[in-house]
């Protein structure tokens, strides 16, 4: 037979993989290169059937409802735009039982169950509750309902549950200085993110308990020395970032009353943050975003990937967490120049230069508050397949323990069980896949929409003319419209 | 039963000829019900490499759906030599660093017996050489020519996948003979699309047919339009592998391309591996071809034992799950997990496999079988074994999609997807 193998080395150019492979041994960098010139081929997932959707039409009338709120919200009355941060009383009475005693020690035993589980349990990580609870259940889920329902975290926190158990009133052993603000827990929420998207196997069971047990020996050192008080405002990046999520639900507490209000309405009301509670906000929206920008074709093209012949986790490490620092990076910077750029407006044809009182600081802590409904849009709309898929093992676990610890502890009698096959195959169908994507843009414009009512009531605090408050929303306004913009793109686009 | 040419599959033959008189017994599995070579009442421990995660989830989620329903059918048959096999699912995210990881876990931490069922061929590259240094069974079903190029190790096997050089060689006969001479090729511009484009052109020129347009698209493009320009007028089958989230986007905008007025038409099922054909954007590619490793749609001629291999991995006749009718399986690829862990059996029967001691013996064994009949244990087709490439041949259908579904127009003899041997491994060492 006339066929000649070519040899492989004139595969590798073509494919530009083995530069990337940097983490790994000579022998092992050899068998990839190798591997390159066979048959890596690349699925179709949901994208696909996005693609076919007519996106530009979604995404234009979707930036189009962003600039429409944008504008009448300026031209509203001022009582009108007021209501927003007020709340109506519900006629609900308060309850007195402190439940935050028990239900932080169940959750804490649970931590202990789910760290236990994933040292020894099933190492298939749909099949072990550490991973399955931590990032479907907690990450994903209890994120959407912190905004939804309110802070739920704040009673299941299972580290200031333990702290509970030895003091039920705080009792610092050192005072954290107020001047360290919440840098601390930004700096951990980056750390977090940087296991999450570069860690080889964020889902390990094993390697996902390594982490958890080194965070949580942290967190019990830093509340017990600093007290809760402290190092849950100022260092538990769980609890900051739940806390600020909960601020964007309808239900709240005002003056000791159960209140319900427009979503946001808490965060007006709540006290001026400091300048690292805005950069924690910032980064939030500039983590989430990323998350969602690493896994498009034009990032992996940028990066000299070729995204059908993916070579996992371990080829984008390095760039996913240089891209995670630059693209943060990128943000506060846009935003502070845009808050920046608004205080010039005001100054050069703003009504009254002397009603310039706020400082920059001020102006650009509150303004990045602001943010928060998009952050929130977009975990919603990038975890959303995933949780549907996720959940039901999830469901599984829950449904069937026994079965799931059976099949482990006694993994032969596997031939009963599984019959309970999880589907996904409403990923791969184009009408359920139309319904999906378009609540995720539903969810990424109403973030914008909500965004930018809540950038014009912030901005209404800073002056007395309306012209000054709608001159420094400008350069904001542009900045949202600009990111409605890639959150709609990002949805639409090839990706993983 | 097919025999290879003398001819042109010289190296082939002499591995079948040493083995002649096995070939003529009806079939070289041992009864799968039979065991009785219990020493230990342990389970013998299985490794899944498995795409759990990673680009390869869809192709993971249903190998370890099928691997499952192959060892639970196994198991109430009695096991293997009375013992018991657990299946151990590790995650290798589709990564070859995790992959390699994964083997060692496998080996070392789970004391798995054999590893098998890694798909994705740049996992199964960074993962032989970790199989052939801690000295485990690696099966692979994979569809990677690499194994039988010669590339990995004695410990590294593939009988229960055709590689994808078979697979294209046999689909010349029928493309030159029955849908036109002129063949230009359209593929994604890298290794995937090369192994098509430098396979198919000799094979196509050998049956005396032409090349006309040999057409690379940059893997990130999303606008097909000026590659289509660059087809030929007197081009008569279009031959595509487009593969990724972009396929039927490319499907949808040939079809605007050409209207009424298009060639033949020949592709891989790999590019709509898991998706429904009835999606709409893809009416264009109704009564075109493709290549399947195993019927999607069952066939009216299919063997009887093929709907109680359906039943036991849960699809449908149409290629679906039974629970979802939405979710399609990876029905051309996944008989591979089955048959292979059936061939683990008879390997294991064979040797009398009792410890890691014997993954030696359990090697050996496999590589004296040449042939696996048609059977439950082998649903897909007959297929004759090389020993000594440790790749496996087998028939390949080739389907028109009709009213939306696949029917099977033509089986390809087994012979059709031979070439010439280019590694023993019987000669390394363990």
């Amino acid at each position: 037979m006339a066929i000649n193998l070519l040899p492989n080395a004139i595969y590798l150019d073509a494919t530009g993989s083995g530069s990337q492979v940097y983490r790994i041994s000579s022998r092992l960098i050899l068998a990839v290169l190798l591997g390159a010139s066979a048959d890596v081929r690349a699925h179709v997932s949901e994208s696909g059937y996005v693609l076919l959707l007519p996106t530009n039409m979604y995404i234009s009338s979707g930036l189009i409802a962003v600039a429409a709120t944008m504008v009448l919200v300026s031209i509203l009355p001022a009582t009108v735009t007021s209501y927003w941060s007020t709340p109506i009383r519900l006629p609900i009475p308060r309850s007195n039982t402190d439940m935050n005693h028990t239900t932080g020690f169940i959750s804490f035993t649970a931590l202990l169950l789910l760290l236990y589980a994933g040292y020894f349990g099933n190492p298939d990580p749909l099949r072990n509750a550490l991973p399955l609870f931590f990032w479907t259940v907690f990450w994903v889920g209890l994120t959407l309902v912190q905004g939804v329902i309110g802070d739920v975290w704040q009673r299941i926190n299972p580290w200031a549950g333990l702290h509970q158990l030895f003091y039920k009133t705080d009792r610092p052993y050192y005072q954290l200085p107020e001047s360290v603000g919440v840098w601390p827990a930004g700096f951990l929420f980056l750390c977090f993110f940087t296991f999450y998207l570069a860690d080889l196997a964020p889902d390990n069971p094993n390697r996902l308990a390594t982490a958890l047990t080194i965070y949580s020996v942290i967190t019990i050192t830093g509340l017990f020395v600093f007290g809760r008080q402290s190092w849950l405002s100022q260092c538990e990046f769980f609890t900051v970032f739940m806390r600020l999520l909960s601020l964007l639900a309808p239900v709240g507490r005002h003056r000791e009353k159960l209140c319900i209000g427009y979503p946001g309405w808490k965060l007006l009301r709540n006290k001026t943050p400091s300048i690292s509670l805005g950069i924690f906000c910032l980064l939030t929206l500039g983590s989430g975003s990323f998350d969602g920008i690493n896994e498009t074709f034009w990032w992996l093209h940028l990066n000299g990937i070729n995204p059908l012949a993916y070579q996992g986790r371990s080829s984008t490490a390095l760039n996913n967490v240089a891209g995670l620092l630059a693209f943060n990076l990128m943000l506060i910077v846009s935003f502070a120049l845009c808050v920046k750029a608004g205080r010039t407006l005001v100054c050069r044809w703003g009504d009254n230069a002397a009603d310039q009182k706020v400082t920059f600081i001020i102006q650009l802590s509150c303004l990045a508050m602001a943010v928060l409904p998009i952050a929130f849009a977009y975990h919603y709309a990038h975890f959303l397949t995933m949780l549907m898929v996720n959940i039901q093992y999830v469901a599984q676990l829950i449904i069937h323990p026994v079965q799931i610890a059976r099949d482990y502890l006694d993994p032969v009698s596997i031939a009963a069980a599984h019959p309970h096959h999880v589907s996904a195959g409403f990923l791969a169908n184009h009408e359920t896949v139309k319904i999906i994507w378009l609540s995720q843009c539903v969810a990424v414009v109403t973030g914008h929409v909500l965004s930018a009512m809540l950038t014009h009531a912030i901005a209404s605090t800073f002056y007395s003319s309306r012209r000054n408050t709608v001159l420094i929303q400008l350069p904001i306004a542009a900045f949202m419209l600009m990111y409605t913009y890639l959150g709609l793109w990002l949805l639409s686009s090839a990706r993983l | 039963m097919e025999k290879p040419a003398p001819n042109s599959r010289r190296t082939f033959c002499k591995t079948v000829a040493k083995s002649a008189t096995a070939l003529a017994a009806p079939s070289l599995l041992p009864a799968l019900s039979g065991y009785g070579h219990a020493q230990t009442s342990e389970p013998l421990r299985v490794g899944l490499q498995a795409h759990r995660t990673g680009i390869g989830a869809s192709y993971g989620r249903w190998y370890e759906r099928t691997s499952q329903a192959a060892v639970a059918r196994i198991n109430s048959n009695g096991g293997i030599n009375g013992r018991k096999v657990e299946l151990i699912v590790e995650d290798d995210g589709t990564d070859p660093v995790r992959g390699a990881d994964v083997v060692r876990l496998l080996t070392n931490k789970h004391q798995c017996d054999v590893i098998f069922g890694t798909l994705f061929s740049h996992v199964v590259a960074a993962s032989a050489p970790v199989a052939g240094e801690l000295k485990v069974p690696y099966f692979i079903v994979s569809e990677t020519h690499s194994l039988a190029a010669g590339e990995f190790n004695r410990y590294v096997l593939q009988p229960g996948m055709t590689d994808v050089r078979s697979q294209v060689l046999s689909m010349a006969p029928f493309i030159s003979g029955n849908l036109g001479e002129n063949v230009a090729i359209i593929y994604p511009d890298y290794a995937f699309g090369h192994n098509h484009r430098d396979f198919l052109t000799p094979a196509i020129e050998q049956q005396g047919g032409n090349i006309v347009a040999k057409i690379g698209v940059p893997p990130t493009e999303t606008s097909f339009r000026s590659y289509f320009e660059q087809i030929p007028e007197n081009t008569d089958v279009l031959y595509h592998v487009m593969v990724g989230p972009t396929i039927m986007s490319f499907i949808q905008q040939l079809g605007q391309y050409y209207e009424n007025d298009r060639p033949e038409i020949f592709g891989f099922i790999d590019s709509l591996e898991a998706v429904d054909l009835q999606t709409p954007g893809l009416e264009f590619l109704e009564g075109t071809y493709f290549w399947e490793g195993h019927p999607r749609y069952h066939q009216a001629e299919a063997a009887e034992f093929e709907l109680e291999y359906r039943k036991a991995v849960s699809v449908d006749l149409n290629g679906a799950s039974t629970t979802d009718q939405h979710d399609i399986a990876t029905f051309s690829h996944m008989y591979g997990c089955w048959e292979t862990l059936n061939i683990i059996k008879a390997g294991m029967q064979d040797a009398f496999y009792k410890t890691k001691a014997n993954r030696s013996d359990l090697i050996e064994a496999i590589e004296a079988m040449t042939y696996f009949p048609q059977s439950l244990d082998i649903p897909q087709g007959p297929k004759v074994f090389n020993g000594m490439t440790h790749q496996t041949f087998g028939h390949q259908y080739i389907s028109r999609l009709e009213n939306g579904k696949l029917q099977l127009a033509h089986t390809t003899g087994i012979t059709d997807t031979f070439y010439p041997d280019a590694v023993d491994y019987t000669d390394y060492s363990f």
